[in-house]
């Protein structure tokens, strides 16, 4: 076999992180090299450093995968790892077994593409972190960290389907040349709504190739397209003073520009901490809306009005300003909201040109039109300024009514289904789109689950993982981005989208995936390369430089002018008396329910309801009442004299709350799905999660759907209820006119957080910027911050216990390193990315939904979150504030958990972690019943052995079915013990990373030696030499954060690092203070930025209590 | 009955004699040596009666079923069987551990204290108490044993030396806690066995020879009662019940360590060691009450075991109990007097939270109940003391539930609360450890002597070297004996012509 060589750049000079390879290279004498060639005759070939063969590092990835596969990468557990180790026999470029490779990627998405840096072991990618070196980076939502499980998912879908049925990939080959071979194929392509320069380009060709062929985009939560044909708006938030979202969760769900700006804004000091808190220096967030979002959470002022009132208001706001296309709307007449309008409208007009209002992208065209006027109006549009139209490649594309009606009319007899939504499922009811495809010739889908569209399709071929594939994407900005694989495709008949094009091109239609023949690069590599010549110019330098940074900087989409519609608007449809409104929310677990099948994003618990592996209809409180469901629910808080709850789950298994059930009937559809509160939402209005309820089987006690259709895997099914057939495409976002009634059923629920309030607790803080009567000016309230709660009136902390030896020298003390963090409540908004990541970093399992419900959920990072409501507040008693705080271990210098443990299995380390021995854990749970902070889990079954998704599976002990072996566990980080049952875990601050950083520096300190020709002797070794970098390590919540909340650093690097700047705020405050566990992980009170004139002003910011 | 008769004052010796209540007889009806033998080792030499079996073969069944099987799946399958959270660590395992240690106390205190102090109506009651004491640490002893997560490892517990040098956290209470256990353990099995060598060689000596007159001769280590031998034996017995005394203090006080040394609201309070130990003899002596009362029914030992012995039990368990009552109180004045606000909202959560009803049954059942033996009727109608002791026992169980279970779930941060409520895997072991008590105890009444026969005859006047010397002993013994039994036998010569 031929040398393989990597399709990526060289080390840039001075870089310490490859160690032997550089080391050879300087040492490389006579007496080394045959030294060499006695021990490595492999890595003589290495050295050779030579471009003899052109190969990709594909097929090197390929043999990488196969022997991974075979390995099962012994995990490193508490017992003797079963564990076979085949070593190379050929070494590959760079791997060096366990240490991590890092390589630039992104995930293409329809709001623009996130650039990546993907960890990989041995050729397994194992773990995603935003691409900090990218003019686009926004931190990585949820989404993006459980990506990569969906690589290694276990219902994936690895084989091609005809009509259903098992067939095979040569068969599907021979379709798809006949097909390539008829240039008069009717042929109608649909892609997703994320923009790929590629695809668009092989679009261009194959309309060229065939001539009747036809385009479409479409995904399930895509909005109106209103500024025309691929033009869409960007918001820069950096540049916005003032921010007004209606209905539009743009910190979270709704992405409409880099989140980083505008955090970076809600923090007084300044995104670094650098400045005195100055509080006109923050930005200002109103927020209408219907249900709650994070974004709402985070707003200074939040009006909440059920949807079809939103029309009005944004022509209020509109008329004010003197926008032409609100005159022939009317506007709200409410007394109480135009008094929370007015001040708005001022606050806007002062900051023309500084602000910006965005609408939900799913709002209704008449609303969003409304809304780009007033932006229009206000100043706002343009370059430079909080907003500009971009126009992207994304052109001459049909939506789905356009490709029903070319179906219906046989314009359209060939379907290639290259979205990653699922039409079947997710396609507005009314269209019946399931008829359309019945009536085409050819319906090819591809995806990687074998969803209902899959099954529903003439041909269903899997996808590749956007890890496995070649191809390139725009971010939001337009800046081009590569998407390049870290791994073939783990299953031959993956194909990729690029791929399918590419084949379709040729003309004997012969689709190539993975690897070419003979090592030669996929045909996608090929395009995507073609494509690249065009932008970033010819020749492997800049190819080299694309792979390595991941982007090609100076690309972007070109700024346009938008012409809005100016006719009348079509108001959406308007409040019905006596009955309720729905709102399709998007999910924060399954999006659209394109997630259903992953784990850890269904076992991640709802930013707002706390709700894991279901979904519910949300109600307010008030409508609770008036539906008489309001003491049922709120009855289940109680306990019977069997400590047992009074309403035991369906399975009869436990401590399940359940939700009453209730039908609601509209647009001629009924569903049936349990209710749950959810404080400050609108009245008379129902939220309901879509991308639920995709399949069941015989375990599915409420009759929900037709079963065992093998629609969804192992993870989702039984899970929740599909909210998609009461949505219709005139009524897509919000339906007017449901009527509700009750089943006197009941449905368990897992529900992560059960109580709501602080109860006088001042846990998570917050302060206004406002001046408070009784808590004085902005300054007064930031040094009232470490006083809040109880903690004025707690006397000092004095310890017992000498610190220091009699040379005034603290024992057990590092001097390089000491860790700490802080998080930012202030810029966090709760959104469960930090969770993920630490899933994903530190190989913790998923316990299922009855385990969750239980509390035995494992995840690291607990998300609380709080509703606060002032006593006084008479401007809307039912709209809570909202403060969410991720607790994780705060390793306590003076560490509750470390005193009590028998056994020594928790200690400290000299670095100032409370570290966790599992070997030593004999699991008394001492330690986590004496952590006030429950930052503990316990592995109460052997949640990575035993597959806690067969039910009862965990409960059989010895007999129940195992899973060692499967493909979740190529997933794991082999720096990461994977814990058995009967040991404690936590938080370790990612302590491998930390050993690992040390490690690098200490080899780098070497390494500088070496190349100064000093013998290792006369090398000095000082604290300078060996502390790390300041800020350099970074720990995977901080990594993962779109909100930059969190922190991380060395204390002993003083004020340089940004960590220890934060914490040197008057906000920074430690949590429960008064034990004194002397807590590394601070948190900084959260400032509200409320305008003065507003009627709600007074109440803003006061979630915690002072006892003054 | 005999009642107390009050004496005319007289002039001894040693200054004018005072009146003086006469002693309540601790045997009754004038009983010889030799009856009292015969009695005792009937309850072993005899066969049992059929209530015995009614109540051996469940409770064996129940122990091996509810111990045998549930530990098999607990630690096969692990630790989540049972009803624990990621809130609430502690269930029903330290409930009951910290239960059953607590009626292990009565049994020292009865066999050590009262020893030391000279109480002679302890004869009638230590050998049980004591066996009850080896019983309920044995079932104790489970749960903090196989609660943890990998009881296979437990041996990291004991300080042996091993390759990776790592020894103990001796800041531990839970370390604490296996030393002060497992030397309660291991001093109380001692002190009984020692108690018990002269009755084993009395039923040695009454034995035929065979497997059984073996067995007896083999445990009771060659006692041939001589008086160099009962020397030794009451100075060893002696040093022992010295030993002992402070293991009453020094257990329930470590056990108590393992909430009183966290910084948990609702258990990190100064109050619980003495308040613990307080309520460990209060527990004990229910249960000594509990086991006592019907076994004397059952084999005939009213004579042995007098009102005059249930009266004292009684008069503890109302001193302890209000000891346990004040102590209720204490915590919940400390907690309001603190100023903390954590620690108020802990104790007002647990009178009215979501365990309140297990705050109410404990404090009717420990504080209300045992008042009730203010009143001498009270302590003399069995229906009523068994009563009380039952609900001293189910109080005490609810004590420990409210202190974990009721903590746990509503610590510091709201946004983890959750409640607790048990698992059948907890409930069953449980159960299945009284089963084991039970079966063990009724064991002990078919197998050992129940009452100490050597000791509980020195509380006989004639056991008094000096009982018939008139100059040396003021109360004439001889002639209180001559009278007490004329006085007996001219009541059954009256009974028996009516």
């Amino acid at each position: 076999m031929s040398k393989r060589i990597w399709q990526h750049p060289e080390v840039p000079a001075g870089e310490t992180t490859v160690s032997w390879r550089s080391l050879g290279q300087l040492e490389d004498t006579p007496e080394f090299r045959s030294w060499m060639e006695r021990e490595f005759p492999q890595g003589v070939a290495e050295m050779d450093n030579e471009e003899d063969a052109e190969t990709s590092r594909r097929s090197f990835l390929k043999l990488m995968g196969a022997s991974t596969a075979l390995a099962g990468f012994g995990m490193v557990a508490c017992r003797r790892p079963e564990s076979y180790i085949v070593p190379y026999n050929k070494a590959p470029e760079w791997i060096i077994p366990g240490k991590a490779t890092y390589y630039a990627s992104s995930r293409p998405t329809a709001s623009g593409a996130v650039p990546l840096v993907v960890t990989t072991f041995e050729g397994r990618p194992t773990k995603v972190a935003p691409n900090t070196l990218h003019p686009d980076m926004s931190g990585t939502d949820a989404f993006t960290q459980a990506s990569i499980l969906d690589l290694y998912s276990p219902s994936r879908s690895r084989k091609v389907l005809k009509q259903g049925k098992p067939s095979s990939r040569a068969e599907f080959e021979a379709a798809l040349a006949a097909l390539a071979a008829d240039k008069a194929a009717k042929v109608g392509f649909v892609f997703g709504e994320d923009v790929s320069p590629t695809r668009s380009r092989l679009a261009k060709e194959l309309a060229a190739k065939f001539t009747d062929a036809k385009f479409y985009s479409y995904e399930a939560l895509s909005g109106a397209k209103i500024f025309g044909d691929g033009v869409r708006a960007v918001a820069d938030f950096s540049k916005a003073d003032r921010v007004v979202a209606i209905d539009c969760d743009f910190a979270s769900l709704d992405f409409q520009g880099s989140t980083i700006p505008f955090f970076e804004r809600r923090k007084p000091e300044g995104k670094d901490y650098s400045k005195k808190a100055d509080g006109a220096s923050m930005n200002r967030l109103y927020a209408v809306e219907s249900a709650f979002s994070l974004t709402g959470g985070m707003a200074d002022h939040r009006l909440r009005v059920a949807p079809s009132q939103l029309l009005g208001i944004a022509a209020y706001i509109g008329s004010a300003l003197g926008v032409s296309q609100a005159a022939g709307v009317t506007a709200t007449t409410d007394e109480k909201t135009i008094s929370w309008l007015k001040p708005l409208v001022e606050d806007l007009q002062a900051a023309k040109g500084k602000s910006v209002v965005v609408a939900g992208s799913r709002l209704p065209a008449a609303i969003q039109t409304l809304v780009a006027a007033i932006n229009e109006k206000l100043g706002n549009v343009g370059e430079g300024k909080p907003l500009r139209y971009v126009r992207t490649e994304n052109e001459g594309f049909g939506d789905i009514a356009k490709l029903k009606a070319d179906l219906d009319g046989a314009t359209v007899d060939t379907v290639i289904l290259l979205t990653p939504a699922n039409p079947i499922l997710d396609a507005p009811a009314d269209l019946k789109i399931s008829d359309s495809f019945a009536k085409a010739k050819t319906v090819i889908h591809f995806g990687e689950r074998t969803d209902a569209t899959a099954l529903a399709a003439t041909w269903h071929v899997p996808s590749s993982h956007y890890l496995e594939s070649w191809s390139d994407a725009r971010t939001h900005n337009g800046v081009y981005t590569v998407v390049q694989p870290m791994i073939l495709p783990l299953y031959s008949d993956c194909a990729s989208e690029v791929e399918i094009l590419s084949a379709l091109l040729t003309d004997d239609g012969k689709l190539v995936t993975g690897e070419g023949a003979d090592g030669k690069p996929s045909p996608a590599y090929d395009a995507v390369r073609k494509t690249f010549e065009a932008i970033g110019g010819k020749g492997s330098e800049p190819w080299k430089k694309l792979l390595r940074d991941g982007f090609h900087a100076g690309t972007s989409f070109e700024t346009v002018a938008a012409t809005l519609a100016t006719g009348a608007l079509t108001a959406p449809a308007a409040a019905v008396e006596g009955t309720y409104e729905i709102v399709f929310a998007t999910d924060a677990s399954v999006y659209d329910g394109r997630w259903i099948d992953n784990g850890w994003l269904q076992e991640a618990p709802d930013p707002i309801s706390k709700l894991c592996w279901d979904n519910a209809a949300l109600i307010a409180p008030q409508t609770a009442k008036d539906m008489g469901l309001y003491n049922e629910i709120v009855e289940l808080e109680k306990v019977s004299a069997l400590g047992k709850r009074t309403n035991v789950g369906e399975d009869g298994e436990g401590e399940h709350r359940t939700g009453p059930m209730i039908k609601i009937t509209v647009n001629g559809a009924s569903l049936e799905i349990p209710v749950m509160i959810s404080f400050g939402q609108a009245e008379k209005t129902i939220v309901l999660p879509l991308g639920y309820g995709q399949g069941f089987n015989d375990e599915d006690k409420f009759d929900r759907g037709a079963k065992n259709t093998g629609t969804v895997g192992q993870v989702g099914v039984n899970s929740g209820f599909n909210a998609y057939p009461l949505r219709t495409a005139a009524a897509s976002y919000f339906v007017t006119g449901a009527a509700v009634e009750k089943t006197g059923k009941r449905y368990p629920l897992a529900v992560i957080q059960e109580h709501h309030a602080m109860y006088g607790r001042a846990l998570a803080r917050e302060v206004s910027t406002q001046t408070d009567e009784a808590k004085g000016d902005f300054a007064e309230q930031l040094e009232g911050v470490k006083l809040q709660g109880n903690d004025g009136h707690a006397p000092e902390n004095i310890s017992l216990y000498k610190q220091q030896n009699n040379k005034g020298v603290s024992h057990l003390w590092d001097e390089l390193h000491q860790w700490g963090m802080s998080i930012d409540l202030s810029s966090c908004m709760g959104c469960n990315a930090c969770l993920i990541a630490c899933q994903a970093e530190n190989n913790i399992p998923i316990v299922g939904k009855e385990q969750v419900a239980r509390g035995r959920e494992m995840h690291w990072i607990r998300m609380d979150r709080y509703y606060a409501i002032d006593q006084h507040n008479d401007f809307d008693p039912g709209n809570p504030s909202f403060v969410p705080q991720p607790v994780a271990c705060v390793q306590c210098e003076s560490a509750p958990c470390e005193t009590v443990c028998p056994v020594n299995a928790t200690v400290h380390s000299e670095d100032g972690l409370n570290v966790m021995a599992y070997n030593r854990c004999i699991g008394t749970r001492y330690c986590a019943n004496n952590c006030p902070y429950k930052a503990r889990r316990f592995n109460f079954f052997d949640y990575n052995k035993r597959n806690p998704l067969v039910p009862h599976n965990l409960y059989k002990g010895p007999f129940g079915e195992k899973q060692v072996g499967t493909a979740p566990h190529l997933q794991r980080n082999p720096n990461v013990s994977v814990r058995m049952r009967g040991v404690m875990e936590k938080c370790t601050y990612c302590v491998q990373r930390l050993k690992d950083a040390k490690i690098r520096q200490k080899r780098g300190q070497k390494q500088e030696a070496l190349l100064a020709g000093k013998a290792s002797p006369d090398s000095q070794v000082t604290t300078h030499t060996l502390r790390i970098p300041v800020d350099s390590v970074k720990v995977a919540c901080q990594e993962a954060c779109p909100a930059g909340g969190i922190e991380f650093g060395n204390l002993k690097d003083g004020d340089k690092s940004v960590m220890v700047r934060a914490k040197g705020v008057d906000r920074n405050y430690d949590l429960l203070n008064y034990i004194g566990t002397k807590p590394r992980t601070s948190y900084l009170a959260r400032v509200k930025n409320p305008n003065d004139k507003m009627p709600d002003a007074a109440f803003v910011g006061k979630a915690t209590i002072h006892m003054h | 009955m005999a009642s107390a008769t009050e004496h005319a004052p007289s002039t001894t010796r040693q200054g004018p004699k005072l009146p003086v209540l006469e002693r309540e007889k601790l045997i009754l009806n004038g009983r010889s040596y030799h009856w009292i033998t015969d009695r005792i080792c009937s309850v072993l030499e005899n066969r049992q009666p059929l209530l015995w079996w009614l109540l051996f073969l469940p409770s064996a069944l129940i122990a091996a079923i509810g111990v045998g099987l549930s530990l098999t799946y607990l630690v096969s399958t692990g630790v989540g069987v049972w009803g624990m959270s990621n809130r609430t660590f502690w269930g029903w395992d330290i409930t009951n551990f910290v239960f059953w240690i607590g009626i292990g106390h009565a049994g020292t205190l009865i066999s050590a204290v009262l020893f030391l102090t000279r109480q002679n109506w302890r004869t009638s009651i230590n050998r049980a108490a004591e066996a009850m004491t080896i019983f309920a640490v044995m079932c104790a002893g489970i749960f903090p044993a196989f609660h943890v997560g990998r009881v296979w490892m437990a041996w990291f517990l004991a300080p042996i030396p091993n390759s990776n040098a790592i020894w103990q956290n001796f800041k531990s209470p839970l370390l604490w806690d296996v030393f002060a256990v497992s030397t309660y353990f291991t001093i109380s099995l001692i002190f009984w066995y020692l108690g018990m060598v002269p009755d084993l060689a009395t039923i040695r000596d009454r034995c035929k020879p065979g497997l059984r007159k073996m067995l007896y001769g083999i445990f009771s280590l060659g006692w041939r009662g001589g008086n160099r031998q009962w020397s030794h034996y009451e100075m060893a017995y002696l040093l022992l019940a010295a030993l002992s005394t402070p293991l009453v203090l020094s257990v329930h006080s470590v056990v108590s360590f393992d909430f009183a040394t966290s910084v948990v609201p609702g258990w990190h309070t100064t109050i619980f060691p003495p308040y613990f130990v307080a309520g460990a003899i209060f527990g004990g002596f229910a249960m000594v009450l509990t086991i006592m009362v019907p076994a004397r029914q059952l084999y005939g030992l009213h004579d042995l075991i007098t009102m005059k012995h249930i009266d004292n039990m009684a008069k503890i368990i109302l001193l302890t109990g209000t000891i346990v009552g004040y102590a209720y109180l204490m915590e919940l004045f400390v907690a309001y007097y603190s100023g903390a606000l954590y620690e108020m909202e802990a104790f007002r959560i647990r009178i009215t939270g979501p365990y309140w009803w297990a705050y109410l049954a404990m404090m009717s059942c420990n504080v209300l109940s045992p008042q009730l033996f203010w009143w001498k009727w009270c302590r003399e109608n069995l229906w009523v003391v068994m009563g009380v002791a039952m609900c001293v026992n189910i109080g005490m169980w609810f004590e420990r539930f409210v202190i974990i279970v009721g903590t746990l779930g509503r610590m510091f941060l709201p946004g983890d609360w959750k409640t607790y409520s048990p698992s059948w895997v907890e409930v069953s072991l449980f159960i299945g450890t009284i089963g084991m008590f039970l079966s063990l105890f009724l064991l002990f009444l078919r197998f050992l002597p129940c009452i100490n026969i050597a000791e509980v005859k020195w509380t006989l006047l004639e056991s008094d070297p000096h009982f018939d010397d008139k100059h040396d002993h003021p109360d004439h013994g001889a002639d209180v004996v001559a009278a007490y039994q004329h006085e007996l036998h001219s009541k059954g010569a009256v009974e028996a012509k009516a």
